[in-house]
């Protein structure tokens, strides 16, 4: 090769395609840095994003003449996420570690909003199929309603998604969870009345033993395993996590769980899912509908726990305020904050928070069920 | 375009996922009213 040949090779390799990337990858930066979207995810996809859309990029596996070169991201890519999920399931342990089921044993009954507000998650399954998308492909776009990111980024490899929907469904699940202030207020205010969101609610905690908070993440692992196997892998990670920290001889680990172990996997998890984020396989009509179809799905999960709600409140007399079903969705804590905020709009001496984060917490728990259980009827 | 078995799928899918949800969580429920009963016999027999 000559030296003008060598010098050009990558520029004659570059499509507008490619550009479109990079401008997204910097767009994605911008959103994490200037808006403050989702950061710890968002940043390395962007950057990411910009690493693989460069021709012939040293971090993707090359062929040259014949000699193969693996590249750095397509290695942790086949490893952290293609082998065995490995990185979102690290992460859950790091989840779990920070999770405080206190407020959901203490108040037993909102659990059942957890479940109510994943119907979003099948609603899009249908949307998606009714669009055209076959059914592994209509189910990994429906579990972006789970509003987890490692959620959502598990069931799409396990079902072994197109690329250029796997990253579309990665950014969707990211971008949104970090969109839930805004998008929740508007599904919450379409599906109530002011009169309904200022409905006051006692909170009258039960005691808590520590026993109970040992007992709860071995409990939880024991069910969802027997009712859905598919789910042992987020769920038993998830719990495990959690049992680390509620244990109370495991304080060092713990710490590591939910700090040191979560920002690794973090970083590593946002820059490797960038991989999936190649020109040819992410800039096409599917990737819009996805980004349309994730928006639906957590608008349909607020909606379906708000109207639970308030079907509910058709047969009992203390009335649940609705918007606590909205908090059943496992955007933690954010949607738990959205309620508080919202309650206290409607009428400055609604406390919402505790129950609010009864149903958030319980929203982790139904949301990590449901990606489970689309892996148990597909699989 | 539109794949009527998908479909059915989807909507299969649908109800039996959120069944298996609401089992699951109902599950969950139960073991912790169960726990709380317990704890609270406890209680009463330490009270005694």
């Amino acid at each position: 090769m000559d030296f003008f040949d060598l010098l050009l090779q990558s520029f004659r390799e570059f499509t507008w395609k490619d550009a479109v990337m990079i401008l997204i990858g910097c767009l994605l930066i911008f959103l994490a840095i200037n808006r403050k979207m989702e950061p710890s995810l968002l940043l390395p996809m962007g950057f990411g994003a910009i690493l693989v859309n460069l021709p012939l990029s040293g971090v993707l596996n090359q062929s040259f003449h014949g000699t193969e070169v693996t590249g750095a991201l397509d290695w942790l890519f086949n490893v952290g996420i293609e082998a065995a999920e490995i990185f979102p399931l690290l992460l859950f342990i790091g989840i779990g570690a920070m999770i405080d089921f206190g407020p959901l044993l203490s108040n037993p009954r909102l659990i059942f909003f957890g479940a109510a507000a994943q119907v979003g998650i099948f609603l899009t399954i249908i949307i998606a199929s009714l669009i055209g998308f076959d059914i592994k492909e209509a189910a990994s776009i429906g579990i972006i309603g789970a509003a987890d990111g490692p959620t959502s980024i598990l069931v799409a490899n396990v079902l072994n998604v197109r690329p250029g929907i796997f990253a579309a469904i990665s950014v969707a699940a990211y971008s949104y969870m970090a969109l839930v202030p805004m998008i929740q207020p508007f599904a919450i205010k379409l599906v109530t009345t002011k009169k309904e969101r200022m409905i006051r609610m006692d909170y009258n905690p039960r005691w808590v033993s520590k026993t109970a908070k040992i007992i709860f993440p071995i409990a939880v692992t024991l069910v969802a395993g027997l009712i859905a196997p598919q789910s042992l892998a987020l769920v038993g990670f998830l719990m495990f996590g959690n049992l680390i920290r509620e244990c109370g001889v495991l304080n060092s680990l713990s710490d590591t769980a939910s700090t040191s172990l979560v920002n690794l996997i973090t970083l590593l998890l946002g820059i490797t899912i960038a991989v999936s984020m190649k020109s040819e396989q992410f800039l096409t009509l599917d990737t819009l509908y996805i980004l349309g179809l994730g928006l639906a799905a957590f608008v349909l999960d607020t909606i379906g726990g708000v109207l639970f709600a308030k079907g509910i409140n058709l047969f009992t007399k203390k009335k649940i305020n609705p918007m606590v079903g909205a908090a059943g969705i496992s955007a933690f804590p954010m949607s738990a904050r959205v309620v508080q905020k919202m309650g206290l709009e409607a009428d400055p001496e609604n406390h919402l928070l505790m129950h609010a984060v009864a149903a958030n917490v319980s929203g982790q728990i139904a949301s990590v069920i449901a990606g489970g259980v689309i892996l148990s009827i597909l699989l | 375009m539109i794949n009527i078995l998908t479909v059915k799928d989807s909507l299969q899918i649908a109800w039996q996922g959120m069944l298996m949800i609401f089992i699951a969580i109902a599950f969950i429920y139960f073991v912790i009213m169960l726990f709380g009963l317990f704890q609270k016999l406890q209680k009463n027999k330490t009270k005694k």
